[in-house]
């Protein structure tokens, strides 16, 4: 009696929703009789099936358990929706979600995962049919008696300085570091053991990007989860422990950590600027010169063109800053890796990298080495550092291809620091090199193409299983030569003292007449 | 018409089999006017597997660096503690005790004790000894599961359950602490001491299905009867695997 893709008859749904509710699920031990509380009628359901099988059903397993065909290739995993437990609800903890907050994480989908907004896909009727039929994976929402009820709560706190501060002494108190890390970059030190329900490794929020945070970032969202956790993952409810006044405080302070407060990703520029600097450029990435330079952030995707391919990269994102002088440029890097990847070739450790790619050659036309590490006619320099190798050149024509430039060509330097959960690591090249057949020769005013790689190296990240960007622009702002401003005082004085001499000849030649 | 009809047919039959085939009756309690007893102790078979204790990476100072490994805690008699002896197929008997304040406490990372039991309806007192935060999070589906932080400023936590369940908690920021509650819908249910004996009083005469649960050594059911004013022993062993 098998179930399968095909579409069904009726009696065939019938049957099918018969046996599911047959299944045993889940736990073992089974109890009271249980008969659906939904008030939703057997054409809803059907309706609801049916949306199922063909939009959710290859990612969440035909029977509701997490486990479609695309599961292991997705992190985290989608749910298993047979313990009824949902991680996105306004119900107080321990409570089911409400037909409207499942509603919303469909219509809205999850930031972060790949659970996507159905909205466009989907009408409303769809999404809501698919909320009745959701529910009968799961034996919990059968014996609840009365729906669930939203919490109810007061206006936010206004975000002043003594609240955040609040905030930031609570953050202590109630110990959110010990998951969260220390700034809230989700390094804390119970973070690498924390497994989901389900006893998956996963991570808690990297609070510094409130774009992947899973129920979205409005302050409202935030105090829900605060105040009913996030079932079937480590995070708690603080209902008991956090009043209403202190969870604000404490939404607030999450608030400030934000690189942008309206909690957007930071917008793509036109391209990487490097400003001309007069004297030395500090090497350390901690200097409070790079506080006040403009900074640029990158968004970084798993490599999944070429095998091995890497569907569940840690890094999302790289914020690039870039200068040079007369004789060198200086890139700062900074990305949040929770771990500092000590190389192990048991466990599948490697180390923490990172690599700023250009081509050789600047192009002159549109031809572009393959920004996959080069290809067999264009190649490319790599200017790599690894948390345990340091810096080196490497050129490549191929993902495959990859040579470190010989002892005497390695000009590169760079310095790191790990620190709260992220790297930052200033890397030096200069502008012109020796080996200029091997080295790209850098020039300003020129559009110069960039990219970059980043490998987690505790996520058994390595070669092609890396974190990537492609092609982005690198712009070294020209200097303007002093005589520059000379030129138009020049021909201000020219075009003026020819005009006299032509208005005084006009004179003379009248007056002579 | 017909197809929607014989839909919600099936949808209920399969519903009620799936509650009917594993559930008992409700427990009905009230006087007894007959009384038995069933004793017995719990034994390993072979070599006990005996946990080995867990090295603490964190909070040192008010976890010590050690935590004493509890998933079998067995004598030099092979008697094993912490195993849940209960009756499955009572219907009727004393009343379940329902105003019992069963306590949960958490002292220097560690759950104490390792194992309780918790009538339906009664609050368990779900304390933290500890000036360090933890979280209560079970793993139950027929009752409400529960994730609460519990910082130092939140002595006791109320629990209460709703209905039979073996359900195992931890706390995720010390991952080394786990502990299972074990929720009871009538009174005949009894935790083996450290000499691994246990003891179920005024039980009704008659014959009963006596199962022996432990978290690592697994279950073994046996037929027990029980006579008026009379102890029924009884010797269960438990294998690894």
């Amino acid at each position: 009696m098998g179930i399968n893709c095909r579409p069904m008859r009726p009696a065939g749904a019938a049957v099918a929703i018969f046996l599911f509710s047959l299944t045993p699920v889940w736990a073992q031990e089974t109890k009271q009789p249980t008969v659906p509380s939904t008030a939703a009628n057997s054409a809803d359901l059907r309706a609801g099936q049916r949306v199922y099988q063909k939009w959710c059903m290859n990612c969440h397993g035909e029977h509701g358990d997490g486990a479609g065909p695309a599961a292991n290739f997705l992190r985290p995993r989608p749910r298993d929706f047979r313990p009824g437990l949902f991680k996105i609800r306004t119900t107080p903890s321990g409570q089911l979600p409400s037909d409207q907050d499942l509603f919303n994480v469909i219509t809205k989908g999850m930031p972060g995962t790949a659970m996507p907004d159905w909205e466009k896909t989907l009408t409303e009727a769809e999404r809501r049919q698919l909320v009745p039929y959701l529910k009968t994976f799961s034996r919990r929402f059968a014996r609840a008696s009365v729906p669930p009820q939203p919490i109810k709560f007061g206006a936010r706190v206004p975000a002043s300085a003594a609240s955040v501060a609040e905030g930031k002494r609570l953050f202590r108190e109630v110990e959110c570091f010990k998951c969260h890390g220390d700034d809230g970059r989700g390094d804390g030190p119970s973070a690498p053991e924390l497994t989901d329900d389900w006893g998956a490794p996963i991570r808690p929020a990297n609070l510094h990007k409130p774009w992947n945070f899973r129920g979205g970032h409005t302050p409202e969202a935030l105090y829900l989860r605060l105040q009913s956790g996030i079932s079937g993952t480590p995070m708690p409810s603080f209902a008991d422990s956090l009043n209403e006044e202190k969870t604000w405080h404490l939404v607030n302070y999450v608030m400030s950590l934000w690189p942008d407060p309206q909690g957007n990703v930071p917008p793509l520029q036109v391209a990487l600027k490097a400003r001309r600097v007069e004297g030395e450029i500090p090497t350390q990435p901690g200097d409070k010169f790079w506080q006040n330079l403009e900074s640029f952030y990158y968004p970084l995707v798993g490599q999944v063109i070429r095998e091995p391919r890497l569907f569940t990269p840690t890094v999302d994102g790289v914020q690039v800053q870039a200068v040079y002088n007369d004789h060198e440029l200086a890139w700062r890097l900074a990305w949040d890796d929770p771990t500092n990847s000590k190389p192990d070739s048991k466990s599948g450790t490697y180390e923490d990298m990172i690599a700023i790619e250009f081509p050789v050659q600047i192009p002159t036309g549109t031809k572009r080495p393959f920004f996959l590490m080069g290809d067999e006619h264009l190649a490319v320099q790599l200017l790599r550092w690894g948390s345990a190798s340091g810096i080196t050149e490497v050129n490549g024509n191929g993902l495959d291809k990859l040579q470190p430039l010989p002892a005497s060509s390695q000009e590169a330097t760079a310095q790191a620091e790990f620190k709260d959960g992220q790297y930052r690591v200033v890397i030096k090249r200069p502008l012109k090199t020796v080996n200029s057949s091997q080295d790209i020769q850098f020039e300003p005013g020129r559009f110069i193409p960039i990219a970059f790689f980043v490998w987690d190296g505790s996520n058994g990240e390595t070669e092609g299983k890396v974190a990537l960007t492609s092609w982005h622009s690198f712009f070294m702002e020209p200097v303007v030569p002093a005589i520059t401003y000379l030129y138009p005082a020049v021909a201000v004085v020219i075009v003026g003292s020819i005009q006299w001499w032509a208005i005084r000849r006009l004179r003379r030649t009248r007056g002579e007449s | 018409m017909k197809t929607r009809s014989w839909l919600v047919v099936l949808w209920g039959v399969g519903f009620l089999a799936n509650g009917l085939g594993s559930s008992s009756l409700a427990y009905e309690g009230g006087a007894v006017a007959e009384k038995g007893s069933i004793s017995g102790v719990v034994k390993v078979a072979g070599q006990p597997p005996v946990g080995k204790p867990i090295e603490v990476n964190k909070d040192q100072a008010v976890c010590g660096t050690s935590i004493p490994g509890e998933t079998v805690i067995a004598g030099a008699d092979k008697g094993v503690k912490n195993a849940v002896v209960r009756l499955t197929n009572i219907a009727k008997g004393k009343p379940l005790d329902t105003a019992a304040k069963p306590v949960l406490d958490q002292v220097k990372c560690h759950f104490v004790p390792h194992v309780v039991i918790v009538p339906v309806g009664a609050t368990l007192e779900i304390k933290n000894s500890d000036p360090i935060t933890h979280n209560i999070h079970t793993f139950s589906i027929d009752n409400d599961p529960i994730n609460k932080a519990q910082p130092k400023t939140l002595p006791v936590i109320p629990a209460k359950f709703t209905v039979p369940e073996t359900i195992k908690a931890q706390c995720d920021i010390h991952k080394w602490m786990n502990t299972w509650i074990v929720t009871a819908d009538h009174p005949y249910y009894a935790l083996t001491d450290d000499k691994g004996q246990f003891k179920l009083t005024e039980v009704p005469p008659g014959t009963y299905q006596l199962e022996i649960w432990h978290e690592t050594l697994g279950k073994v059911t046996k037929e027990v009867t029980v006579k008026a004013n009379a102890d029924t022993t009884v010797l269960a062993e438990l294998k690894k695997g």
